[in-house]
């Protein structure tokens, strides 16, 4: 895989919650190539979701930069970014809380055509019917509510919602962990699908070291708002250097094959 | 034999979530209940000492014999004295479990069958759940301890009354994967110390199999496979089983895409015909539409609700 | 929906109906005055008997009914678009946007509203439209204050999030996400300030500053009524109780509507 195009270049980001004087992300710094899916690891707690919200300034950054493609994003005005927007998205943890639950599922993403104006008006209708089926959806799926769709088939709204910006680094803030286990197992198929076939660039974020494991290039450990230990996903899972990257294994690798103490 | 389901049946409002469930726990055995959201195994759980809210969930059938006598047809009183004493329960969240408004020790004290020297007792309890920051500190509220403190905390609570089982209901899966593994090394160690017997709830694959010696996997209502621990994970038998294990995330799978099961769980309301997983099933021929399959023999012990073992087994 | 839910629910529609085909139900004109039947007693032609003018009081009482529901209802219009726009506005910008707002909630809620709204009428000419505009501008703080809440919670949710990922602007975000979602307990404030409506503007035009006659409303025939309070009894009891049923019959309603959200 050829890797050298930075996409994404994230210096000293930091950011503070003056309310509860917690430092979310403490001074983190690292870089995503074009391509690539980087896998950020961490407990609850640790600002994973707190970085990736800061790099779509969904929340406001304390200091730092964020270069896409060698723009600062938090120097561009309120209006390019919402422009900017098109090429950098999100997909959240829980599904539900993530849809409009007013809104029906052809109407979701409809609004993202209407916001980005980058399907014409009549071909809308057919875009989104195209959308669905790439996610496993249907045409039958259209006219629901998200309180009408299982845990799955949420997420896949919100995964068709995501692409129809046509975006090109897609953060997903732990996609499958509220689902089970069969449908997470269908979720990251379409994931790794979609990453392959569009060749788009993921920072995957996950508390679960089977998943990053699963689905990463690289991988970042992060604690308590600082980076750990960082590198390709083969060194770190077979020679973890930092204590706590040791620990996060031994306390996570048990899947089939360990027996009981 | 400790305690005996028999075709245990609940239903929801004519809608039928349990729908005969057979399980046997012996006397210092773990029993893991792996399955889906909504399929019934939290409901399994309850049923045991009738903790089923009486207007939303009822009992249409089964005996649950607990050293031979049946739980269903006890009176309120005694059905009392078999819940939180004889049988106790750690559920998901910690801290909705305990009561805000009393100290640990108080909430400890309350469970203690033995009313002398509550405090030694306490002490002890607080040493075995590795709780021996907070020991001496008597007014020590839930709030102020973490996630996994107060899962310590829980375990202490349902061990305290030296209980013949303990129902496990998803016990760490609100916690960090560190602090998980602690509460399951914690778990692992009374049972062998105090023999405890145990019957694990939980979605995770991972977890059961790290801990139980017995799994059965429960699919819309019912057990699908049954069996040791080693034979479900070397040799599984039933089409769920195999999806679920190669559904699980790990090293070995980079990048690879996964065997996925396909579909997804049927509603109650609405149940297949014949084999209930038939819609989702890899291994499915039109003979499976016929009836709902028994339960039947793999090997000794193991059991698989499926009628092509032989074929499933083979390849 | 519970028995008195629906109860109010019948009432406040016995009296859409009423309003809307006022020209149909009412046998006479409301302004038609006869000197011979002044102040008759209610009988098989007048039943609701006739005004110390000779007018059919249930005519009056008819087209008194269109009077005072529209009043509530385009008052707390007017109020509904003022407070939703400032609640979703404080809530959603926060910081000194919402400070100033709030502030404002909280000067506006120190007047004690009634006496505003007499010091304002004596200003401005009593007027139908004037009366509305006023009741509606000095009763939206409630809902205000509401729609900010719900708005502080929404905001913090996913799919808000997700709206702004995609590019969507503020003003798409509040009214096409933020306002619809935040619409129900809203909904509840808007009956009941229907009712709360009615009931100011009867109080206005029995004082005499609001309604001007020879339009009818409920509350200047109610007024008129107390003029002749001993020789015309059935010119106070027809529109009190017509009053007294509508508050009823909306306030029933936004309990019922009430309830029901807070099941759901």
């Amino acid at each position: 895989m050829t890797m050298h195009l930075e996409l994404l270049k994230i210096d000293s980001l930091h950011k503070t919650f003056k309310k509860h004087k917690v430092t979310a992300v403490d001074n983190a710094s690292f870089s995503i190539f074009k391509g690539e899916v980087l896998g950020l690891v961490g407990e609850s707690g640790c600002g994973k979701s707190t970085l990736a919200k800061l790099i779509l300034r969904l929340i406001d950054a304390d200091k730092g930069s964020i270069f896409y493609k060698n723009k600062d994003l938090l120097k561009i005005s309120n209006g390019d970014m919402r422009k900017a927007r098109k090429d950098l998205q999100i997909i959240f943890q829980d599904p539900y809380a993530s849809l409009d639950p007013s809104m029906r599922i052809g109407e979701v993403i409809e609004e993202v055509y209407s916001i980005h104006k980058n399907v014409s008006w009549h071909e809308r209708k057919n875009k989104t019917i195209e959308l669905l089926e790439t996610v496993g959806l249907g045409e039958s799926y259209l006219n629901r509510l998200p309180s009408e769709l299982s845990g799955g088939e949420r997420q896949r709204a919100g995964i068709a919602r995501t692409l129809a910006t046509d975006p090109e680094f897609i953060i997903c803030d732990e996609p499958v962990s509220s689902l089970d286990i069969s449908i997470q197992a269908q979720i990251l198929n379409l994931l790794i699908e979609l990453q392959k076939r569009k060749n788009l660039t993921y920072l995957f974020i996950s508390h679960d070291l089977g998943i990053i494991a699963s689905v990463c290039d690289r991988v970042i450990v992060m604690r308590s708002g600082k980076f750990v230990e960082e590198g390709q996903c083969e060194a770190i899972f077979i020679n973890p250097k930092h204590d706590y990257t040791k620990e996060l294994l031994t306390s996570s690798i048990g899947f089939l094959d360990k027996k009981p103490k | 034999m400790l305690l005996q389901i028999k075709n245990l049946k609940v239903d929801y409002g004519n809608i039928e979530v349990v729908r005969g469930v057979d399980l046997y726990i012996n006397k210092g055995e773990c029993v893991g209940i792996i399955g889906e959201s909504g399929c019934g195994k939290t409901t399994v759980g309850l049923s045991i000492t009738k903790l089923i809210p009486e207007r939303k969930g009822n009992i249409s059938s089964g005996e649950i014999l607990l050293e031979d006598r049946d739980i269903l047809k006890l009176d309120p009183e005694e059905l009392r004295k078999i819940r939180g004493k004889k049988i106790s329960y750690v559920f998901q969240e910690p801290f909705s479990s305990l009561n805000p408004v009393f100290t640990i020790y108080e909430q400890i004290k309350e469970v203690l069958e033995d009313k002398k020297d509550t405090n030694s007792q306490i002490v002890e309890l607080f040493k075995s759940v590795g709780l021996e920051k907070i020991i001496g500190k008597k007014n020590i509220y839930p709030h102020e301890l973490s996630g996994g403190m107060q899962q310590r905390a829980m375990i202490a609570m349902a061990i305290a009354s030296n209980p013949s089982l303990v129902v496990l209901d998803e016990p760490t899966t609100a916690l960090d994967v560190t602090i998980q593994h602690q509460i399951l090394d914690l778990i692992a160690e009374l049972k062998n110390r105090m023999n405890l017997s145990i019957l694990f709830i939980s979605h995770d694959l991972r977890i059961v199999f790290s801990i139980a010696d017995k799994i059965g996997i429960m699919y819309a209502g019912k057990i699908v496979e049954y069996g040791p621990k080693e034979k479900i994970s070397s040799n599984p038998a039933h089409p769920y089983t195999i999806g679920l294990i190669d559904s699980i995330p790990s090293f070995e799978h980079r990048k690879k895409l996964f065997n996925a099961i396909g579909g997804r769980a049927p509603l109650f309301s609405d149940l297949p015909k014949g084999c209930k997983f038939y819609p989702r099933c890899r291994f499915r021929i039109d003979k499976c539409l016929e009836k709902e399959p028994e339960l039947e023999l793999v090997s000794d012990n193991h059991v698989s609700r499926c009628i092509r073992i032989a074929y499933i087994v083979s390849v | 929906m519970n028995k008195l839910t629906v109860f109010g629910l019948c009432i406040v529609g016995f009296f859409m109906v009423i309003a809307i085909f006022a020209p149909i139900i009412a046998p006479y004109n409301p302004g038609q005055i006869d000197i011979k039947n002044i102040l008759t007693a209610p009988s098989y032609s007048h039943i609701f008997g006739t005004d110390s003018l000779g007018r059919d009081l249930f005519s009056r009482m008819v087209y008194g009914t269109r009077i005072s529901l529209m009043v509530g209802f385009i008052a707390v219009g007017i109020a509904s678009l003022i407070g939703i726009a400032l609640g979703a506005m404080a809530g959603y910008y926060g910081k000194w946007v919402d400070v100033i707002i709030m502030r404002f909630i909280d000067i506006m809620l120190c007047f004690p509203t009634f006496f505003l709204i007499l010091a304002v009428i004596a200003l401005l000419e009593p007027s139908i439209i004037n009366i509305m505009i006023i009741i509606g501008a000095t009763s939206w703080m409630g809902m205000a204050r509401l729609m900010r809440a719900e708005i502080l919670s929404l905001k913090e949710r996913d799919f808000i999030y997700a709206e702004r990922a995609i590019g969507a602007s503020d003003l798409r975000i509040i009214a096409r996400h933020l306002i619809p979602n935040a619409m129900a307990p809203v909904l509840v404030s808007v009956t009941l300030g229907i009712a709360g409506a009615i009931l100011v503007e009867s109080s206005l035009s029995f004082l005499g500053i609001g309604v001007q006659p020879p339009t009818p409303s409920w509350g200047n025939i109610l007024s008129e009524g107390k003029a002749v309070m001993g020789a015309g009894w059935w010119m106070m009891v027809f529109p009190g109780l017509a009053i007294f049923i509508t508050v009823l019959g909306y306030n029933l309603l936004g309990e019922g509507i009430r309830e029901k959200l807070l099941k759901s």
